[in-house]
């Protein structure tokens, strides 16, 4: 029997339900995926995650190496790119990355907060890498 | 700024050569639970139902306020959908305000999804009802991530949870469009910093508006309804 290598937890282990449904998803959708393509299995899966999109990257781990257990995606890397906030300013009529780790969008012109969000609550499977 | 981490260990060759196909797939997690949501949104408009997803941390006072919304505003024929995690309690209180209410006990799950809205709305009935409100699991993280066809998106938070609420919990503020401040009646015993909430909601939310109220005493629940009313009238629908 093969070992699935597993790296050790971090931040909050595999703790709220929210996680592991996400990460079950994002199995089923490469799956999907690599089965439409008749692929043997797949390799890597590339996740798009917003900053502000109330996911924790840490259980989103911990949860994939579980979800992946028995499917295509047994030995699936999951490679998550994070996506930062990004909000429009009406006034200057220019969108603007956010550096503030509570979110609060100040426009970097005029100072105004924003509460128009472009950027930053993604959460999308971009590709599925497959043999 | 991208942050790459990759999780796992790959069993193949860092060769490009070696390493497999790429197929784009460009799809949201959440595609499913958005389609059906976005089938609530079509099946309750045509009911002409004007739709309230009300959330916070549990003990906040959803029941009560809703409750006392509910006996209020008998005006407005409701329809509840309550998310609990095992018990029947709220779905009882809310009965006695005069509602038509169902109730999906989550059996642990932390939210409530659009498929779990639409089984809950097959068991009501939906014809002669003006607002469907549906009070979400007490959560403030992960209930935000999913769309369940809502037209107004509410949350609460009381005076005992702290003025940093907001910042603890910014992605769930910023999906509100109505923020209520609940328990107003307690505030000065707890030493509930008036200022400090509302200019922390004011930076993180700047788009929601804001009601202090006390659910208990019904001090106000007027200028909420106002609101309410103003958004029921322009058929306001928020979040697409």
């Amino acid at each position: 029997m093969r070992t699935i290598p597993r790296r050790a937890p971090v931040g909050p282990a595999v703790g709220s339900m929210h996680e592991l449904s996400i990460a079950r998803s994002v199995v089923d959708l490469a799956v999907q995926a690599a089965t439409d393509d008749q692929a043997e299995r797949i390799t890597r899966v590339g996740l798009r995650v917003g900053t502000f999109a109330g996911v924790d990257t840490g259980a989103l781990d911990s949860a994939f190496a579980i979800a992946r257990l028995g499917t295509l995606a047994e030995e699936a890397e999951l490679e998550i790119d994070s996506v930062a906030l990004v909000c429009h300013c009406a006034a200057c009529d220019i969108d603007f990355e956010v550096d503030d780790r509570y979110g609060i969008a100040r426009c970097p012109r005029c100072a105004t907060v924003s509460g128009d969000i472009r950027h930053g609550m993604e959460l999308e499977v971009s590709f599925v890498e497959v043999v | 700024m991208s942050e790459k981490r990759t999780i796992g260990m790959t069993l193949l060759s860092d060769r490009a050569t070696d390493r497999g196909r790429l197929l784009e797939v460009e799809k949201g997690v959440l595609a499913r639970n958005q389609e059906i949501a976005a089938a609530n949104r079509a099946r309750f408009a045509r009911h002409g139902l004007f739709v309230v997803n009300v959330l916070s941390s549990p003990g906040s006072g959803k029941t009560t306020f809703l409750a006392r919304m509910l006996r209020e505003r008998r005006d407005l024929p409701a329809a509840v959908i309550v998310g609990d995690l095992a018990t029947d309690n709220d779905a009882e209180i809310l009965r006695a305000g005069g509602a038509e209410v169902v109730q999906i006990m989550t059996g642990g799950v932390c939210h409530l999804e659009a498929a779990m809205v639409s089984g809950a709305a097959d068991r009501l009935e939906l014809e002669g009802k003006r607002l469907l409100i549906i009070e979400n699991v007490g959560n403030l993280v992960c209930p935000a991530s999913y769309d369940l066809g809502e037209g107004l998106r509410i949350v609460l938070v009381s005076v005992t949870e702290g003025e940093d609420k907001p910042l603890k919990y910014p992605t769930m503020f910023k999906t509100a469009d109505v923020v209520v401040i609940n328990k107003v009646d307690i505030a000065e015993p707890v030493g509930f910093d008036r200022e400090a909430m509302r200019g922390n909601l004011a930076a993180v939310c700047p788009q929601a508006a804001v009601f202090e109220v006390s659910a208990r005493t019904g001090a106000g629940m007027e200028a909420f309804y106002a609101d309410l009313d103003a958004r029921l009238a322009t058929g306001s629908v928020a979040l697409g």
